[in-house]
């Protein structure tokens, strides 16, 4: 009877620490910011600069992304023109050339035009998308590598320039005395990333799960002995 | 005789201008088009202005000669001195120039930041909002756009640039606003037969006066 007892008991506990552990496996870090707006071109391609996110401090690596944004497509951006996600290091002073077509984090995520195009700026939310090992852990690396974890999120096309994350938009109406009113839309967008777990926090779970083992062990040993005895 | 002449020259000139003054067209105001074609030249369709109005007009093109003046504004990011045009071709933008269908208006429109799409007017907020003078625009665009209003219904608007320009014209805000254009013309009235006729009669009994007044003084010996 004890002993079924402490069996529901431990079964209880290593599934909290299950769900612990896994919960911790799969942190998402997620930075809102406004966008930037700027823009650079090299050759036949642009990119878009979408803001500067907080995603410190750095986890050992990173297994998905996903972003939100407010964007302005072309009808042809789709395959590979269409903008993907970059990642850099925070207010790195990277040549177009580089920053467009070299050894940053280049991620699979991208932007394609909707059908039929809307020619207006649109928020659009991706769903997520694997990172590599590598990717994900050189992402460890850059964010590492700015003491406040920024990080700098860009969107690149090597053949399409005429998009864009504007910062705002501003708009206008009449009111009713035909009086011009203006009003301006500030963009924000949404950076998140999935992070494999902390070191400490896997040993820590691990640790107490093997140590309820042990202890499970040793009660039963020690039950076990009393029968004998008795 | 000279002097019957001149005066009645004198009158035709000033009557006409007289009834030609500038007055207020209308005003007219739709969503941004947003589509984008890039052939020599990087054109960006902003749509088709058919009805004008607003407090005081007379947007019955028929009472217009011409286009004398206007005001406009679009919603633009990365342009630098893009032309607007005028005219009719909702497609084809190069075509429709090349068939003397499009006309520069004159006006250039360029983004104060490079990170922003803004909403430009020029040559600055047209009446009620402004106080800054119309811009003028050249005999053969108010008479061209005017003619296309009135004789096909409707005025077909155009941003032109470089063809290697990335402007754009977007047509909304996703879910929040659309974004829209503006054109609002001055134009001057057809001449009134009634005015001419009038001014005719009023010229003709002055210089018989004058005449009458150079026998009085130079009787004949």
């Amino acid at each position: 009877m004890v002993s079924s007892r402490f069996h529901i008991l431990f079964l209880a506990s290593v599934c909290v620490f299950a769900v612990l552990g896994s919960s911790s496996g799969a942190a998402v870090i997620s930075s809102t910011v406004n966008q930037d707006g700027y823009k650079t071109f090299a050759g036949t391609g642009a990119a878009s600069k979408v803001g500067t996110f907080q995603m410190g401090p750095a986890a050992p690596s990173y297994t998905q992304a996903r972003l939100r944004t407010w964007i302005e497509l072309p009808s042809n951006a789709f395959g590979a023109a269409a903008p993907k996600l970059v990642l850099a290091a925070y207010n790195a002073s990277f040549p177009e050339f580089s920053l467009i077509f070299g050894p940053t984090v280049s991620t699979s995520l991208k932007f394609e035009s909707e059908v039929p195009p809307s020619f207006g700026v649109d928020e659009r939310q991706s769903g997520w998308v694997s990172l590599t090992p590598t990717e994900g852990t050189a992402l460890a690396s850059i964010i590492a590598s700015d003491s406040q974890g920024r990080i700098d999120a860009w969107l690149v096309s090597p053949t399409i320039q005429d998009f864009a994350n504007p910062d705002s938009f501003e708009y206008w109406y009449f009111d009713s005395n035909f009086n011009i009113i203006f009003e301006t839309i500030v963009f924000t967008a949404t950076l998140e990333l999935e992070a494999v777990p902390e070191p400490t926090s896997a040993i820590a779970v691990s640790g107490l799960t093997f140590g309820f083992l042990a202890l499970r062990r040793a009660r039963t040993r020690r039950l076990l002995r009393r029968q004998t005895h008795a | 005789m000279l002097r019957l002449t001149a005066c009645l020259i004198f009158a035709c000139v000033s009557l006409s201008g007289v009834t030609r003054a500038d007055y207020y067209f209308g005003t007219g105001a739709a969503q941004q088009s947003g589509l984008a074609e890039t052939n020599t030249v990087r054109a960006i369709y902003l749509g088709r202005l058919s009805t004008f109005s607003g407090a005081g007009s007379n947007p019955d093109v028929n009472a217009a000669a011409k286009f004398t003046s206007m005001y406009a504004g679009v919603a633009i990011r990365g342009a630098t001195s893009v032309a607007l045009y005028g005219g009719r071709g909702n497609v084809s933008f190069e075509n429709a120039l090349s068939n003397g269908k499009m006309f520069d208006t004159g006006m250039r429109f360029s983004n104060t930041n490079g990170t922003s799409v803004q909403s430009i007017f020029l040559p600055g907020l047209p009446p009620p909002s402004g106080t800054t003078a119309p811009f003028a625009l050249s005999d053969a665009t108010g008479t061209g756009m005017r003619d296309i209003l009135a004789n096909q219904g409707g005025l077909d608007f155009w941003l032109v640039g470089d063809a290697s320009s990335t402007f754009t014209a977007p047509s909304q805000i996703t879910g929040t606003q659309a974004a829209n254009f503006l054109v609002y013309f001055n134009a001057s009235a057809v001449p009134e037969p009634s005015s001419i006729v009038l001014g005719l009669v009023a010229a003709s009994f002055g210089a018989l006066k004058l005449r009458r007044r150079k026998r009085i003084v130079k009787p004949t010996a």
